[in-house]
């Protein structure tokens, strides 16, 4: 049960990050790029496997090289946020100032009452579009919730004996602080990410929705679904085919997130 | 505690039940009510009828006031609250006649409203946007003759006058009875309520001149996402909706709860160059953009083939628009060889481009590659929808406009000559076509005034930078059972005019 | 408890912070309310004309000091679009959103509970792997995308509820059916899997092994010991959630055409209306630092070790 679990999580993670990985080159090995000027909405079949899309474009082009940027994105805003959030939230838990660990969490939480749409709305006006942007953005709001969920994390109570104990015992702090926290803030932390990759994958392709992300004639499969909403009823697949990527990626990265936490806890 | 909790939660989620049951479909043009709906995002959201930045206000304006003369289907004057009118050999007096018509208060609409009216747009506090097209009016020696006749005298000669009479934001209003507030007109419907950013409703003027109309209550509604218009419509919560996206279009055109009424040649679609500042001042870069371009192609894709190739003029299809003009085509060798000969290899160069008008950034994906294709390095550049018309005018070389139908005099008088600042995106600025206009304007031999409207047409195609990539439509759609709404350009005197219209 | 005071200080202190970061970002934008009213078709002399009427052309500091001290005597002050006051544009605008965040919040949080504890229980069943698995899915759409697939299917082809909200205000209790259900499939997975990662934990931490084995009833120490546990991290999440609420109420109004604060907030700020963006921006700001506030004070009740050990 549990290992068909992890191999329909490896599966569906699988297919979206190889294409992410390798899509581009494939795509360019099958020569699946449609030329300029050629119809829209063609239906699958004959010259393009799987049709063209609104803007004339090759779909089976779109989705296997439209993986790159967003999977790239997504991961990538993740990582800046737990290098920068982990150690931060293991320290405040750690911390015996009280005043420090409210004061970076006051300051933290301005972020996190600035609505993350304004400060997007604002880029994007400000002609600061693009991938770089909305990587930070993406970055600095998930921030405080990370560091809140870490914090809290290290606080459950059953575990804090055995960091007290160690600190008796001589142990140095950053062994106790941040090595041993950092063991039993994995679990929460892991089951965040999947969520966390979920929250940022639907902020990449809202901001796209309200025309604040990406340039509109990227190859991604956020654009991809924003300029292909009109063809629905035209031409499905070329909504529907992004969207189940980016579904999979986030489904597949949860199911593997939560599978590893049940063997964990049961063992 | 827990069970006034659990009290209270099994209470909410029973209402929200009850709430889910409660709804039974809603069907929106309910009973006599006709709704329509626009987007509208972002607008001053007033009831001035003098002040119509928005085809939603325009549309407002036209259900609540009339105007004297509307613009026919190829943009001449047609009379309304004018019933005739005649100008002396030199175009500078005018008699015009009114029809009896009476406010929605029951007083009659005079010749001193009317002058009232243009005193108004005249009137810089105002910031009404016909204002340019009444600047020649000279209050001090017009009169009004009597009740219904008004003596106007112009400070130029002016052929055109009439069409001022129809541009947007020309509506007659009652003297010393104008509150934007609780608007008193003399169209079709008479002023309800409003709720900015929501919904307008009228109710029927059963003293209209033109006979009353049969929808009892009309009710304006903004909705600012295509797909929620187009949702609408479907679903019958509305019955008109106005400038939907191609793919929009063709989908509409296969279902049988919808009827598509876009009217060809609505929409101009242009890409305008500088100029005035480098890479474009150098006639050869033009021309090589010229002939770059693949007309065909970008109907082909980016309207979804829904309009024809345009020929760097504005007004297809319009009275004064010369046909007689070879087409423009792709020739990438010629345009090659014309930027080898700049100098201008790997040119790299912004083209601007906003989600303004669903079709500038497909449009500008579909460009930047073609113009790649002849050596040219185009970046595809996006700038806030609100404020782009007013912010290509001032910064870029390149960028994506568009306009809906006007008279081609109308055009040239308002955004063509030297001293206009509204639409002008490529600094091209001469003299030559203030004179032109000047001329047709005071022609009393109409061979004269078509050369001079032509003349002007050919200058502008050659040096203005304003090229045309293609003529399309404003592709607005109806509920299929709404009768008495026919395809219409937009501005003309029926385009959203719902005063025949009713569900059936 | 007695740290309400402080925190509330600290509540009042983020929130200039942010009237302050909100009004200048907004200012720093390109293009103001007087060019953007007017149109394509105004001139330069219109533009001035309008600027000089509404204030516009004053230096960015002075319009802020202006809107602070009225901020400060309790006048939020009026938009510049259409001259109403602050106050009426936001109430107007409140109720439809405040009803669609209420049913979401009281269908989110029990099915969450429910979900979460019910998949913890039986972790790697196969119950805890569809439920996750449809969850996730389902949360991974982006909510415009399952929007239009639920428009496409539930009002176009089936006609069961109405597509949108008309743009005319609420006609009927249905339109806001499907906005609710958008809202919380958005919410509930990650909702969901945080309770089941807090349940799983507990439920099989020694205290609570113990307490089993002292044989107290299963449902106590479910309801008493468990639970409590283990909506802790979810709960530090609630002010996220009404982040992503906003966010997808900002989706979710535009694709139904609902008239609520998330569309007049976007609205606010493509028009530059400074005084009601920095409106939008106290009331969202003040709902985050209450909503913190509650959750805080709340998980401080629910962790009683934590006093006695630091």
């Amino acid at each position: 049960m549990r290992r068909s679990g992890s191999l329909l999580g490896s599966v569906l993670i699988g297919v979206p990050l190889l294409l992410a990985a390798l899509g581009p080159l494939l795509s360019r090995l099958l020569g699946t790029t449609a030329p300029t000027g050629t119809s829209p909405l063609l239906p699958p079949g004959g010259d393009f496997v799987l049709g063209t899309d609104v803007l004339g474009r090759d779909v089976l082009g779109l989705a296997l090289g439209g993986g790159t940027s967003v999977v790239g994105l997504t991961v990538g805003a993740l990582a800046l946020a737990y290098v920068v959030g982990v150690p931060l939230g293991l320290a405040l838990a750690g911390t015996v100032r009280a005043w420090a660990d409210r004061a970076v969490l006051a300051v933290l939480d301005i972020v996190l009452v600035v609505p993350s749409l304004l400060l997007l709305l604002v880029l994007a006006a400000a002609g600061r579009r693009g991938t770089w942007w909305l990587l930070a953005v993406a970055a600095l709001i998930s921030l405080p919730p990370i560091v809140r969920l870490v914090r809290a994390a290290a606080s459950v109570p059953d575990r804090r004996a055995a960091l007290e104990t160690m600190t008796m015992l001589g142990e140095p702090w950053w062994r106790v602080r941040l090595l041993e926290a950092g063991r039993l803030v994995a679990g929460p932390v892991a089951v965040d990410a999947g969520s966390r990759l979920v929250l940022l994958v639907a902020l990449v392709t809202s901001a796209n929705f309200l025309g604040l992300g990406l340039a509109p004639d990227a190859v991604d499969w956020a654009v991809m679904i924003e300029q292909n909403t009109t063809a629905l009823f035209l031409a499905p697949v070329t909504l529907l085919l992004p969207a189940a990527l980016l579904v999979s990626l986030c489904a597949g990265a949860n199911l593997l997130v939560d599978q590893a936490l049940a063997h964990r806890g049961a063992s | 505690m827990t069970l006034s909790r659990r009290t209270v939660l099994g209470g909410a989620l029973a209402g929200a039940a009850a709430l889910a049951l409660a709804g039974c479909g809603g069907s929106g043009g309910s009973g006599d009510r006709l709704r329509v709906a626009f987007p509208g995002g972002g607008s001053r959201e007033s009831l001035d009828p003098h002040v119509v930045p928005q085809f939603v206000d325009q549309a407002r304006a036209k259900a609540c006031f009339d105007v004297l003369a509307g613009w026919s289907q190829d943009m001449a004057p047609v009379p309304r609250l004018a019933e005739s009118w005649e100008s002396d050999a030199s175009g500078t007096r005018w008699r015009i006649r009114l029809r009896s018509a009476r406010w929605h208060d029951g007083r009659p609409v005079t010749a001193t409203d009317v002058l009232a009216t243009w005193r108004r747009i005249a009137d810089p506090a105002t910031s009404a946007s016909a204002a340019a097209s009444y600047r020649t009016v000279d209050f001090a020696t017009s009169r009004a003759a009597s009740a219904t006749e008004l003596d106007v005298v112009l400070s130029a000669p002016n052929s055109f006058f009439p069409l001022a009479w129809g541009a947007p934001g020309a509506e007659i209003l009652p003297e010393g009875r104008i509150d934007p507030a609780r608007p008193v007109g003399c169209g079709p419907f008479r002023f309800v309520s409003f709720t900015p950013g929501r919904s307008a409703v009228y109710s029927a003027y059963e003293g209209y001149w033109d006979g009353v109309p049969p929808s009892r209550e009309l009710e304006f509604v903004v909705i600012d996402d295509e797909n929620a218009r187009v949702g609408a419509l479907l679903s019958g919560q509305v019955a008109w909706v106005h400038d939907l996206r191609p793919t929009s279009a063709r989908q509409l055109e296969s279902d049988s709860r919808a009827r598509l009424v876009s009217a060809p040649d609505s929409n101009t679609l242009f890409l305008p160059v500088r100029v005035d500042r480098p890479p474009f001042s150098d006639p050869r870069l033009r021309e090589a953009v010229r002939l770059g371009i693949d007309r065909e192609a970008l109907v082909r894709v980016v309207l979804l083939g829904r309009g024809r190739p345009g020929n760097d003029m504005f007004g297809a299809g319009l009275e004064y628009y010369p046909t007689d003009v070879p087409q423009v085509t792709r020739d990438v060798d010629r345009a090659r060889a014309l930027v080898t000969e700049a100098g201008a290899q790997g040119l790299a160069f912004d083209l601007q481009t906003s989600t303004a008008s669903p079709t500038f950034d497909p449009a500008a994906g579909l460009i930047a590659q073609q113009l790649t294709e002849i050596g040219l390095r185009p970046t595809v550049r996006q700038l806030p929808s609100e404020n782009y018309f007013t912010a290509i005018r001032t910064t870029g070389v390149a960028s994506l406009t568009r306009s809906g139908t006007l008279p081609i005099p109308d055009n040239l008088a308002r955004r063509a000559v030297s001293t206009a600042t509204q639409a002008n995106y490529t600094g091209f600025r001469d003299t030559r076509i203030d004179d032109l206009v000047a001329r047709a304007s005071a022609a009393t031999d109409p061979a004269v005034r078509d050369a001079a409207v032509r003349e002007a047409q050919l200058l502008l195609r050659a040096e203005s930078g304003n090229l045309v990539w293609a003529s399309g439509a404003y592709d607005v759609g109806t509920a299929a059972h709404l009768a008495g709404y026919d395809v219409a350009r937009t501005n003309s005197a029926t385009w959203a005019r719902f005063d025949r219209a009713r569900l059936g | 408890m007695r740290r309400a005071p402080l925190r509330l200080a600290v509540g009042v202190g983020q929130l200039v912070v942010v009237a302050v970061v909100v009004f200048f970002l907004t200012t720093s934008l390109p293009g103001d309310t007087a060019e953007i009213v007017l149109g394509q078709d105004a001139t330069p002399e219109q533009v001035a004309a309008l600027r000089a009427q509404l204030g516009t052309d004053r230096p960015a500091g002075e319009r802020f000091a202006d809107w602070a001290s009225g901020v400060l005597a309790g006048d939020l002050g009026r938009s510049l679009q259409t001259g109403q006051p602050v106050v009426t544009e936001l109430s107007t605008r409140l109720g439809s959103t405040a009803l669609l965040a209420a049913l979401t919040l009281l269908l989110l949080l029990p099915l969450a509970v429910l979900a979460g504890t019910a998949a913890g229980r039986r972790a790697g069943s196969s119950l805890d792997r569809g439920l996750t698995g449809f969850l996730s899915s389902v949360q991974a759409a982006p909510e415009f995308a399952l929007g239009l697939l639920l428009v496409a299917l539930f009002a176009l082809q089936l006609g069961w509820v109405p597509a949108t909200g008309g743009g005319g205000g609420l006609v009927t209790p249905a339109v806001l059916v499907l906005p609710v259900v958008v809202l919380v499939a958005n919410q509930l997975g990650r909702l969901a899997r945080q309770v089941r990662a807090g349940v799983l934990t507990v439920d099989r931490a020694p205290h609570v092994v113990h307490l089993r084995r002292l044989g107290l009833p299963e449902p106590v120490v479910l309801a008493r010991h468990v639970l409590p546990g283990a909506v802790l991290p979810t709960i530090q999440q609630l002010a996220r959630v009404v982040d992503g609420l906003l966010g997808g109420v900002v989706v979710v109004e535009s694709l139904f055409a609902l008239p609520g604060i998330g569309s007049g907030f976007v609205e606010a700020v493509r028009a530059r209306d400074l005084p009601l963006v920095g409106g939008y921006a106290l009331l969202f700001a003040a709902t985050t630092i209450l909503v913190n506030l509650a959750a805080g004070l709340l998980s401080a009740r629910l962790t009683p070790y934590r006093a006695v050990l630091t």
